[in-house]
This record gives structure tokens, C-alpha cells and sequence, in this order.
């Protein structure tokens, strides 16, 4: 345990002290959410109709965009090797490495989508609803992110093929993000149901992303 | 000669060298003898007329996307757990044919669905996860070019189409677990 | 304890680039790995290490802690230094000995000379520096294995002569090495290995 608290707090020192990629996640995120109305049209009513579908893609496109540096940067300056000499389990030690970035990346995004929410004109509870599944959710895109950023330390020019490579898989959660954000606000399913399965998806991520990521780095060592 | 002799990869090609050519008129004749029977022997749907015909060849494409992504789960063991050669030559050679063939089943489904539903495309739950497995075999074959080393690209490539071998149970299960336009298989 | 590999074989690209290769080495022995670059030295270290996985062979740890991995009792000291420029030379030593298991961090930087230098962060930090702070690593970590890549690459003189001090020490503490080099390590060599003809 002491050796993935010693990951966790490596990882989250790193990038608090270089920073940037909270910032630029949160840029990149603003960036679609404003770009989208623009390409749209500023009829308010059809914004706020697919408002929640417009923040998750925002948020989904955001997380993509770090995820190539998590190992590779520890590959490339020869970490990688050394944690694979260590005694916890590689996939312990790519949960406590996913779980800083989702803190440093993932959540800016939750925080700031009540901002958002408002240049799409959505109601209070939409915004609600959208941090919710959000808060939810993107710990599953981080998850399943890793996957691709395990195969892109493979990969000569990884980060143009990570988001193709990980788009697909991240695409129930896209589904069900918006199916319990607009449940919320419309009806006629109950909010707890997509809710419920979205949370599913993260639990089952968790478990998933880790043993792939970690069966993967354990071939790109090679 | 055991049939566990032909693992032994130089023994493998050599049986290919002899046996393609035959593979390959009989795959021409059964395709031929498919589409005449098709186009000269089934007769027209009562309601949909000839349209049904596409029907004999969306099916099939449809199954042989699928078979192809669990022909490369398998083979995908194979590279993982035994390090095999022909495992990564399976894969590698399964890709492009599976992703023709969801192609082809997408393609005429959409020509299907014209007449029939009105509409060439509809986002329900079977039409979108067979998509979803067509992006993530135009993925894996960038995948496989992506990579120098083949062997580093084999492994690389068997893990991702294990974790997309997920997809396969949706696809197939998705018409019953959500309300979907296509039908019931 | 004892380290023998045997038959192991090495393939890069297609070709074989050694095969039918054996070694042993005891508890205070160091075998030294030389040859050409290209020669498969760094390779047969990430084999030990289990870092690349066998094509064929075996590599056996005899003696030894039996519900450890050969790679949970080996150090790896590779071409890169493993060092993050955003931390602090402590924060880099630290982060190993809490992961890899062991403790020591101001004594092992006070003895490769960087005892100075604890608080600095390491993107400042020269060459030979930086490779010192590896093998501050080595110091603070206790394992029985060394397994080490061109270790004195980097390092001047002075640097060259503290490491085989460090390295006698470890072998007359118990331990074994494992080295590959191009040149001479100031240590003498128990069992030699000679890669690529």
C-alpha cells in the first residue's frame, strides 16, 4: 500500500508543479463547448435541448487529450522499467496512476461544467444533472483511457492513434452520460436507471482498464 | 503427419502454397452458386418484394464481421499466452477481411433499410455497436501499420481486440435488450 | 544464493542475436558482460530482470528468497536515470525506496557526493549528476542483485572510483553484479562473458 500511496503523491506532485494539463483540458473544453453554438446557431431552445450532449463530448474530447503522456513519459525515461520491478501488482500501480490523473484532469472538467452549462442555457437542474453523471463518468473515460495510453508507449507516433483507438470503447459511456442527463431534466426514464448503469460502466472499467493496460505495458517493455 | 505438425510455421506455408489455388476456386464457385441461387432461384418476399434479396447477403456479412472478431480473439490468445507466429498471422490476415465484410453488411443493410424503413440509417442499438465494431477494425488494422516491429504490433493488436472482443456479445444480444428498429435476429 | 541461466537465446528484429547462452554467478561474484554494441548486453540484463520475456532457456535463482521473483530481488540500473525533473533530488530518491522497499535516502546521497545538493530539483542537474543519483538508487535500495548497464557511463574519474569502492562493498556485503560495459569497470571480474563474434 505504501508503494501506490508513493505512486499516487509522485504523480500528483509532477503535475501539480508542472501543471498545464488541468488547464489545458479545461481550454480544450471550453473550446467545444464555444465552438459548437457557433457551428449550431444561437437558437437558445435547440442549445438547451443538447446541452448535456454537447458537455459530455467536450469532456469526453478533453480527457482523450492527456492520456498519451501517462506512461509514456515514464517510458522514456526508464520509470517504467523500474516499477515493473517492484513488488505491488502493475495493475495497483496503474489504478493509483489513473487515479491522479482523473484527479488533475478529470475533475477540472466536472468543476467547471456548471460554467459551461450556462453558455448553453441550461436549467439548474440540467447542470445538476450533467455534473452528476459527469462526476460519475469520467473516472470510466480515465479507466478506459489508460488502455490506449498503455498501447500508444507501443506506438512510434501514439498520440495520433490513442483517441481512435479509444473512442469506440468510450462510447457506452457517452451513451449513458447523456441518457442520465437529459432522464433528469425529461423523463419519461427515472434518473436513477441510466444513472445506475453508467456507474456500472465505471465499476466495470476499473477492473477492465487496469488488467489491459497492464498486460500491455508489460509487452511494450519488451 | 499429425494435424499439430502444420503449427510448425514453414510446414504451414508450404501446405498454403498447395492448398490456396483450390481454396480460392472454391470460394468462387460457392459465391457463385450463392448468388445465382439468390438472384434466379429464391423467389420475391410477399411484402418486400426483391428487396429480401439483400437479406442474403447482409445475413452472412453480418455473421462473418462477427466470426472474424472472435477468429481474432482466439488468435489473439494465442499471441498472448503462447507467443505462436501463426497466431499473429491470423490476426493480422482476419483484419481486413472482417472489416470488408461489416462494411458490406452496414452497406446493404443501409440499401435495405431505404425502402423498408424509409430511411438509409437509424441510431439504434444494433446498427451502432455493428458501427462501433466496423471503427474498431479500421483501428486495429491503423494499429498493426503503426507498429515497426510485427512482433511488437501483433501483441499490441491481440491485446486491443480482446478488450473490443466485448463488443461482440452487445451486438449480438442488443436487438433483445433495447428497443431497436432492426429486427429480432 | 546462485544465478545460472542457460540455453537463452536472443532475437531482435528477426534475427538471432545469441543463442545457447549459459552463465552462473554466486553470492559475492560479479560477472562482467562485454562485446559490441548491438551484442545483446543490455538485452540478456532485461532478461535477468524479466523485463524481456525468454524466446527459449531458463534463468534460476537458487537460494535466495524463495517468495520473491528474480526481478523482486534484482536492481536494475539501466541507460536512463529514472529521474523526474519536477522533483527534488530527496523527492526522486524517496519515491524509489518507498516503491522498490528500503529507506536511507540521506546516507545513500551522502555517499555518492550529492549530499549537497538534497533539495535541488533534478532538471537541474548535470550528466554525471544525474547518473550519481542512480546509483544513490542502487545505495538506499537493498537488494541482492545488481544488474547494471554501462555504469559508468557519465561519470568522471572520481565518480568511476566511488562506484567500484560502492561495488566491492556490496559484494563483500553479500551481494552479486551483473555488468555490462564497454570498458574496464575497476573491479575484477569473477566470471566474464564475451557477446557478438
Amino acid at each position: 500500500m505504501d508503494a501506490l500511496a508513493a505512486v499516487f503523491i509522485r504523480d500528483m506532485r509532477i503535475a501539480t508543479r508542472i501543471g498545464g494539463g488541468a488547464l489545458m483540458g479545461v481550454l480544450f473544453f471550453l473550446a467545444v463547448v464555444i465552438l459548437l453554438p457557433f457551428a449550431i446557431g444561437p437558437d437558445l431552445a435547440l442549445l438547451r435541448r443538447i446541452g448535456p450532449a454537447i458537455l459530455w463530448i467536450g469532456a469526453l474530447l478533453a480527457s482523450l487529450l492527456a492520456l498519451d503522456r501517462l506512461f509514456a513519459a515514464d517510458h522514456e525515461d526508464g520509470s517504467l522499467d523500474l516499477i515493473l520491478l517492484g513488488r505491488s501488482p502493475l495493475e495497483l500501480v496503474i489504478i493509483a496512476k489513473a487515479l491522479s490523473h482523473w484527479l488533475t484532469t478529470g475533475l477540472p472538467l466536472v468543476l467547471v461544467s456548471p460554467v459551461l452549462g450556462l453558455f448553453l442555457n441550461l436549467e439548474p437542474v440540467a447542470i445538476g444533472a450533467v455534473m452528476l453523471t459527469l462526476l460519475i463518468g469520467t473516472p470510466a473515460l480515465t479507466f478506459i483511457g489508460v488502455i490506449g495510453a498503455a498501447l500508444a508507449v507501443m506506438l512510434r507516433r501514439g498520440g495520433l492513434l490513442l483517441p481512435v483507438l479509444v473512442l469506440p470503447l468510450t462510447i457506452p459511456v457517452l451513451i449513458f452520460g447523456v441518457s442520465a442527463a437529459n432522464a433528469a431534466v425529461v423523463g419519461p426514464v427515472p434518473f436513477a436507471t441510466p444513472l445506475a448503469i453508467l456507474g456500472a460502466l465505471t465499476l466495470m472499467s476499473l477492473v477492465v482498464g487496469p488488467v489491459a493496460a497492464a498486460a500491455a505495458l508489460r509487452q511494450g517493455s519488451e | 503427419m499429425a494435424l499439430i505438425d502444420f503449427a510448425n510455421p514453414s510446414r504451414f506455408v508450404a501446405l498454403v502454397e498447395r492448398v490456396l489455388p483450390w481454396l480460392v476456386v472454391a470460394t468462387l464457385f460457392t459465391f457463385g452458386v450463392g448468388l445465382y441461387q439468390t438472384f434466379f432461384i429464391a423467389p420475391d418476399d410477399y411484402q418486400q418484394g426483391a428487396t429480401v434479396k439483400i437479406m442474403f447477403i447482409h445475413v452472412p456479412s453480418a455473421w462473418l464481421g462477427m466470426f472474424c472478431w472472435g477468429l481474432m480473439s482466439l488468435a489473439s490468445l494465442g499471441t498472448l499466452v503462447w507467443r505462436h507466429p501463426l497466431a499473429d498471422v491470423a490476426a493480422k490476415s482476419a483484419a481486413p477481411i472482417g472489416a470488408a465484410f461489416t462494411f458490406l453488411c452496414l452497406v446493404t443493410g443501409s440499401l435495405w433499410g431505404r425502402p423498408m424503413w424509409g430511411t438509409y440509417w437509424v441510431w439504434d442499438a444494433r446498427l451502432t455497436s455493428v458501427l462501433v465494431m466496423f471503427l474498431m477494425y479500421l483501428g486495429l488494422i491503423a494499429l498493426w501499420r503503426s507498429v515497426d516491429d510485427p512482433a511488437r504490433a501483433g501483441r499490441a493488436a491481440a491485446i486491443l481486440t480482446l478488450v473490443g472482443a466485448v463488443n461482440l456479445p452487445i451486438i449480438k444480444f442488443s436487438v433483445d435488450w433495447w428497443n431497436t428498429l432492426h429486427q429480432p435476429a | 544464493m546462485q544465478l545460472v541461466g542457460s540455453d537463452l537465446v536472443c532475437v531482435r528484429g528477426g534475427r538471432p542475436v545469441f543463442s545457447g547462452l549459459g552463465f552462473a554467478v554466486a553470492t559475492g561474484q560479479a560477472l562482467v558482460v562485454s562485446g559490441p554494441n548491438g551484442a545483446g548486453k543490455t538485452s540478456l540484463l532485461r532478461m535477468i530482470a524479466g523485463l524481456l520475456r525468454l524466446e527459449a532457456g531458463r534463468i534460476d535463482l537458487r537460494g535466495g528468497a524463495s517468495e520473491l521473483t528474480t526481478a523482486e530481488q534484482a536492481h536494475f540500473l539501466g541507460h536512463q536515470d529514472a529521474l523526474k525533473s519536477a522533483l527534488t533530488v530527496t523527492e526522486n530518491l524517496q519515491f524509489w525506496t518507498r516503491y522498490l522497499g528500503a529507506g536511507g535516502v540521506g546516507a545513500a546521497l551522502d555517499a555518492v557526493g550529492l549530499g549537497g545538493l538534497a533539495e535541488l530539483p533534478a532538471g537541474y542537474l548535470s550528466a554525471g549528476q544525474r547518473r550519481r543519483l542512480s546509483v544513490a538508487r542502487l545505495l538506499a535500495i537493498k537488494r541482492p542483485i545488481w544488474l547494471l548497464d554501462e555504469p559508468t557511463a557519465a561519470l568522471d574519474v572520481s565518480g568511476q572510483g566511488r562506484l567500484a569502492e560502492l561495488m566491492h562493498k556490496h559484494l563483500a556485503g553479500g551481494g552479486m553484479i551483473v555488468a555490462a560495459t564497454h570498458g574496464p569497470l575497476g573491479i575484477d571480474a569473477d566470471k566474464e562473458l564475451r557477446l557478438g563474434l
